[in-house]
């Protein structure tokens, strides 16, 4: 009876045991071809309207050639702007791994960078010239070679054709789904000069603001050793030399009572860059105090005639934005950004990236309108706090000498510039106020 | 019979061990979390909320920045008499309500990339960190890649610790140090767009890229 009672309970715990496996695997397929399903439409939805953006992309782009009228332009560029960035958008959606796709990506992006220049002559009526014409040209022709190769991808695939059963998920590089782009990497980028992202001439700046000569290892080493002495430096080691934008030593930097990674500049041999990690914790130093440091400690490794002119804080960690004030002019081109640890009362870090690329002794052409009449320009809502001669530059390329004026409208701050040779408003940034400084957009 | 009992006694324990499995992949499996979305907030907007919170009489404490026990307790009793969640925690409908903007826009940025710094770079030096923030800005400004810091971290196969889901681990402090400084301008990788553990990379195609520097464990290059 005993024995009975015995296998009941095992063929019942068999049976629950493998109902319960039964029904949570049902479960779990079910679930699963869901998941894929929303997956796939997804994957789908992305690379059905990149055919679609960039089949408008050539219709826009033929258009270009033709159109003559201000407001259609405008119309036509901006339409072509937009199928570039949702094109973009619809690209990194995709299951597709970078370096199979990036040429692609640079047309894209490229183009929609020259449309923004385009944009930027019909706002400030100005004709294309000879080589916009020229350039509008050949993107057209790219634009259609992009066409006809998506085109005819698309039209190789099966009518039940999934994208996802041609992706490796593990390994990006190894999907099928990658073989249907090859010949999209093909197409070729036209090189384009202008005044707008993504433009060489942004992506290739030319380093203005260092020393002509060079230093070597050990000068390197002995620099930072004299310029941070005041840091009681423990110990120095090389780490490693970068190859990149510019050219560094760089050095394991441990101080009394800090970590720093050093880098220094083979042209040059100047503190390019400090990187530093802050504790925070209790304040140490007066948010002034912090400051004179950090002004003390960027024209102590060599960046001349340093102001802070904006600085923002969190949990005591400092960030001060200084730049050169000469003869009451600002020069933000040149800013050099400081980090200050309230706590250690010390500057834990330093970015002189900009200083180096655009320092260069420059000659100022007086302003042709004065400060009250830039002054008659600006908006009737804002009042004018403090106003300012300043160097800034250019969204892309280039510097403007501008009037600085720091404006308010009920709670909010503004700066505005104001060209100082056509009066025109050259940009305008607002304040985001908090307990810890400001934040600029 | 006792035979029968050796059989019978284990083969019922494995079926219990198989069902307790299960049930544990079922609950893991369809354990969705439905904790309401919360941004890090900064000292600065607890702060301003300990500000109003004291103003309407919510709160009685200091003005500390820090989001102590008693400032919970205050953002909770103003949950009740608002009709939210009393949760105590400062989630945008709070925020809203108590009229603070928290920044979104930017500290979503800073936390996205505290969060995919802190995935792809936890065991590295502090620089390293700094890096890895660097090349994913360096990518969203480059026209090879998607522009912007949400398409870039989280374009298919990029990070290999997005693809496998650790970048939904809580950043530490350091890792949004990191984030910060990059975002305002540091860059010790000086234009780099990749990066690689040269120890364990299995794609032949990275090692084409021409170098720029070694910082950690990390090779970076452009």
């Amino acid at each position: 009876m005993k024995n009975k009672g015995l296998i009941i309970g095992l063929w019942i715990t068999v049976g629950i045991t493998f109902l319960a496996t039964l029904a949570a695997l049902v479960v779990f397929i079910v679930t699963t071809n869901t998941y894929q399903t929303q997956l796939e439409n997804l994957y789908k939805r992305s690379f059905y309207e990149l055919s679609s953006n960039i089949n408008d992309l050539e219709v826009d782009m033929s258009k270009l050639v033709a159109v003559n009228d201000t407001t259609t332009k405008r119309e036509v560029l901006t339409n072509i702007y937009n199928s570039c960035t949702m094109a973009n958008n619809n690209i990194s959606n995709l299951p597709i791994s970078n370096n199979k796709i990036e040429k692609v990506n640079a047309f894209i992006n490229t183009l929609g960078g020259y449309t923004y220049s385009l944009l930027t002559k019909v706002n400030d009526n100005v004709d294309f010239s000879d080589y916009d014409y020229e350039k509008i040209e050949e993107l057209h022709t790219a634009s259609l070679n992009l066409k006809a190769e998506y085109n005819s991808y698309i039209s190789t695939l099966k009518f039940d054709y999934n994208i996802i059963n041609d992706v490796d998920f593990s390994s990006g590089d190894n999907s099928s789904f990658n073989a249907g782009f090859v010949n999209l990497e093909n197409s070729k980028v036209p090189t384009l000069i202008y005044d707008g992202p993504f433009s060489d001439s942004v992506l290739n700046k030319e380093v203005k603001g260092l020393p002509n000569y060079e230093v070597s290892k050990e000068d390197a080493e002995q620099i930072v050793k004299e310029k941070l002495a005041f840091l009681e430096v423990k110990n120095i080691s090389l780490a490693g030399e970068s190859d990149g934008e510019f050219y560094t030593y760089n050095f394991n930097v441990e101080t009394q009572n800090s970590k720093l990674f050093v880098q220094v500049t083979k042209q040059g041999g100047v503190l390019l860059d400090i990187t530093g990690y802050g504790t925070g914790g209790t304040e140490n130093l007066s948010s002034n105090q912090a400051i004179t440091l950090a002004e003390t400690f960027a024209t102590n490794l060599g960046y001349e005639n340093m102001h802070q002119v904006w600085y923002a804080e969190n949990k005591n960690i400092m960030y001060v934005n200084l730049a050169p004030i000469v003869q009451g002019v600002i020069y933000y081109p040149d800013l050099v950004k400081v980090k200050v640890d309230k706590t250690m009362g010390q500057v834990i870090a330093l970015e002189g990236k900009n200083y180096c690329y655009n320092h260069v002794e420059r000659s100022l052409n007086s302003p042709k309108i004065s400060f009250d009449d830039a002054q008659s320009k600006l908006s009737k809502a804002l009042s004018v706090k403090e106003r300012n001669l300043t160097l800034i530059p250019n969204k892309f390329v280039g510097e403007t000498l501008t009037y600085e004026f720091i404006c308010t409208w009920k709670d909010y701050t503004y700066y505005v510039y104001i060209d100082v040779e056509t009066g025109e408003e050259v940009n305008i940034l607002r304040i985001i106020k908090t307990t810890s400084g400001d934040l600029i957009i | 019979m006792k035979t029968l009992k050796f059989v019978c006694i284990p083969i019922i324990a494995i079926c219990l061990l198989i069902l307790l499995a299960v049930s544990h992949f079922v609950v893991s499996f369809f354990n969705v979390s439905n904790k309401p979305f919360l941004v890090e907030a900064f000292a600065a907007d607890i702060a301003e909320i300990q500000r109003r919170l004291k103003d309407w009489g919510y709160y009685d404490g200091e003005i500390t920045g820090v989001n102590d026990w008693e400032t919970q307790q205050a953002i909770m009793y103003f949950q009740r008499t608002h009709g939210i969640a009393e949760t105590g925690e400062i989630d945008y409908e709070t925020a809203n309500a108590i009229g603070v903007s928290l920044n979104s826009q930017n500290s979503n940025d800073l936390y996205l990339l505290a969060k995919c710094i802190h995935a792809e770079a936890r065991g590295e030096i502090y620089v390293g960190k700094v890096a890895v923030g660097a090349v994913i800005l360096n990518r969203v400004a480059s026209p090879d890649f998607p522009n912007t810091i949400y398409g870039v971290i989280y374009q298919p196969w990029a990070f290999t610790a997005v693809h496998d889901g650790q970048i939904n681990l809580e950043p530490d402090s350091e890792a949004y140090q990191a984030a910060q400084d990059a975002l305002s301008g540091w860059d010790p990788t000086y234009g780099s767009l990749y990066y690689y553990n040269p120890d364990v990379a299995t794609s032949s195609w990275i090692w084409s890229r021409q170098v720029v520097t070694t910082i950690g464990k990390h090779v970076f290059a452009i």
